[in-house]
């Protein structure tokens, strides 16, 4: 099943991104463990749930609790049996690669009425047919995890500092093409950049007069819905450092994401005084 | 015989795929063999291959050719993991190396035009990206495509890999709208039940406008539903599917 944050459902589910229960929430606790070994993942959940309907089928046995994990990557895509409060979860070999996610899920074991459900919200109360078996009944909000030497990969690593003589003077520009970042310098710009590095308070000033911005188009490069860079180095080196931050590559915002990447250059500069 | 599966250092992906014009010759004539001795061309990885079944590869076009094409690469791969199988480097060599023979007598055949054949070369011998993999190298695609149908497979003895090959590969289209699309394919329950009900239903395999309609179905019908838990059984998911099918 895919799930999609504005997915409907005809029947109510306790979800943050709907209103099919008047109160209670579903999910992981904010704190997951993964541990990533040649053996394969090993990781530390902690399921919680907070609904009366929701207790009472669980205490009832009337509820399935397991964990999706999905890899588009390498087609992995499961629902995993897991229990309330923390457990460990262990995938055995290498079965997730590149970004893939968790969701928490909860399902029916047995036929409910749908005026058993108390807590739902009232567009449901005019009635309708009983939730069968497997009926998705509530819904956690999905967490996104890399796998993959890419996230341990310097972020220099994936810049190089080319001459383009064919620039204007005083002039930079970037490349997406290749593996790596060109970073594109004329010949009067290309020996200054090149000296700046050479220092540590000249690498402070590049990082916030040349990267940062640099950075910032890069990020929005990546958010352009036709631009397919996936093969590319340096796209997989900065997907696997936005996922591991936690920020969507989607919705984000390039100047704050440049910095947190860049980790906060402007500190930099003082700490280089 | 086994030995070694081997792959191409970054440095000797990146040259090669800047100068495929520069070896079009090589590619529509020739060979690497001067090069595929040298250290950068031979890293050796922890899997293994058996190099003489990939000499049976079958360079026409077709279904039937396209399974058991697939079928013996993942013979020949037996222990290789997708996580791997995302690595430009060992198709790279594959396609430069080994089955240099098969990938141009398969992809190349069709042009002399050096510029054609050029771009031809990038779509089929690198595999640049995980999709690139799984979709155009002369290689990569039969291994994925092999790897997705044992997925599927093994939730079910009573259906083998060659089964849901030839359920998935039977056309183009069909490839495109399964193999390639990870959301549904890798539902193994949902996909078991597809091999299942498409396996008695030939006529909507053979129908591209028939098959279109009956994925829309199982989208539109199958929002919502979630085929992965122990309490739907696949009784219940094989009759959901049949509907799909039998309402088209």
């Amino acid at each position: 099943m895919r799930i999609l944050d504005d997915m409907l459902f005809p029947h109510p589910v306790l979800w943050s991104q709907n209103n099919g229960f008047r109160f209670g929430t579903f999910g992981f606790g904010e704190m997951i463990d993964v541990i990533e070994s040649v053996d394969g993942v090993t990781i530390h959940l902690d399921m919680e749930f907070q609904n009366s309907d929701i207790e009472r089928l669980s205490s009832e046995g009337r509820l399935g609790l397991g964990v999706k994990v999905q890899c588009e990557e390498t087609y992995f895509n499961d629902v995993l049996p897991c229990i309330r409060g923390p457990f460990e979860l262990r995938i055995v070999g290498r079965k997730l690669a590149g970004r893939w996610t968790l969701r928490a899920i909860a399902w029916l074991t047995g036929p409910v009425r749908l005026s058993d459900l108390k807590t739902m919200d009232a567009e449901f109360e005019t009635g309708g047919p009983d939730l069968q078996p497997g009926t998705v009944i509530a819904i956690g909000d999905e967490r996104t995890f890399f796998s993959g030497q890419e996230k341990h990969a310097p972020l220099e690593s994936v810049f190089e500092l080319v001459l383009d003589e064919s620039l204007p003077v005083g002039r930079y520009s970037v490349s997406f093409e290749d593996d790596r970042i060109q970073l594109l310098a004329g010949h009067e710009s290309h020996p200054i950049i090149a000296e700046l590095r050479g220092t540590r308070q000249g690498r402070a000033s590049l990082l916030n007069g040349v990267y940062l911005p640099v950075v910032q188009r890069i990020l929005e490069e990546m958010k352009q819905p036709g631009a397919d860079h996936s093969g590319k180095r340096w796209f997989r080196v900065l997907s696997a450092k936005l996922i591991e931050r936690g920020i969507s590559i989607s919705g984000l915002d390039t100047l704050d994401a440049a910095q947190q990447l860049l980790k906060e250059p402007l500190q930099r500069m003082r700490a280089e005084e | 015989m086994t030995s070694r599966l081997k792959y191409v250092t970054t440095g000797t992906l990146a040259d090669l795929r800047t100068k495929i014009k520069l070896n079009i010759e090589r590619y529509l004539n020739g060979d690497f063999a001067e090069f595929s001795d040298l250290l950068d061309w031979n890293k050796e990885t922890r899997f293994s291959i058996d190099v003489g079944l990939l000499a049976g590869l079958d360079a026409t076009s077709g279904s039937e050719v396209e399974v058991s094409n697939s079928l013996l690469v993942w013979r020949s791969l037996s222990d290789l993991t997708p996580a791997a199988a995302r690595e430009p480097r060992i198709w790279t060599r594959l396609s430069h190396v080994e089955c240099l023979g098969f990938s141009r007598a398969r992809w190349l055949k069709s042009t002399d035009e050096h510029s054609k054949a050029a771009k031809l070369v990038h779509t089929h011998f690198f595999g640049e990206s995980v999709t690139r993999a799984r979709d155009d190298h002369s290689i990569g695609r039969l291994w994925w495509n092999s790897y997705i149908a044992s997925r599927v497979a093994a939730a079910d003895p009573g259906v083998s890999v060659e089964d849901v090959l030839k359920v998935f590969l039977a056309r183009a289209d069909v490839r495109l709208s399964t193999i390639e699309r990870p959301g549904i394919l890798s539902r193994s329950r949902l996909a078991l039940a597809m091999v299942r009900v498409l396996r008695d239903r030939p006529r909507l395999l053979g129908d591209e406008i028939g098959f279109r309609e009956f994925m829309k179905t199982m989208n539109r019908q199958g929002g919502g539903q979630l085929f992965e838990v122990p309490a739907v059984t696949n009784e219940q998911i094989d009759d959901f599917v049949a509907k799909c099918a039998d309402s088209v």
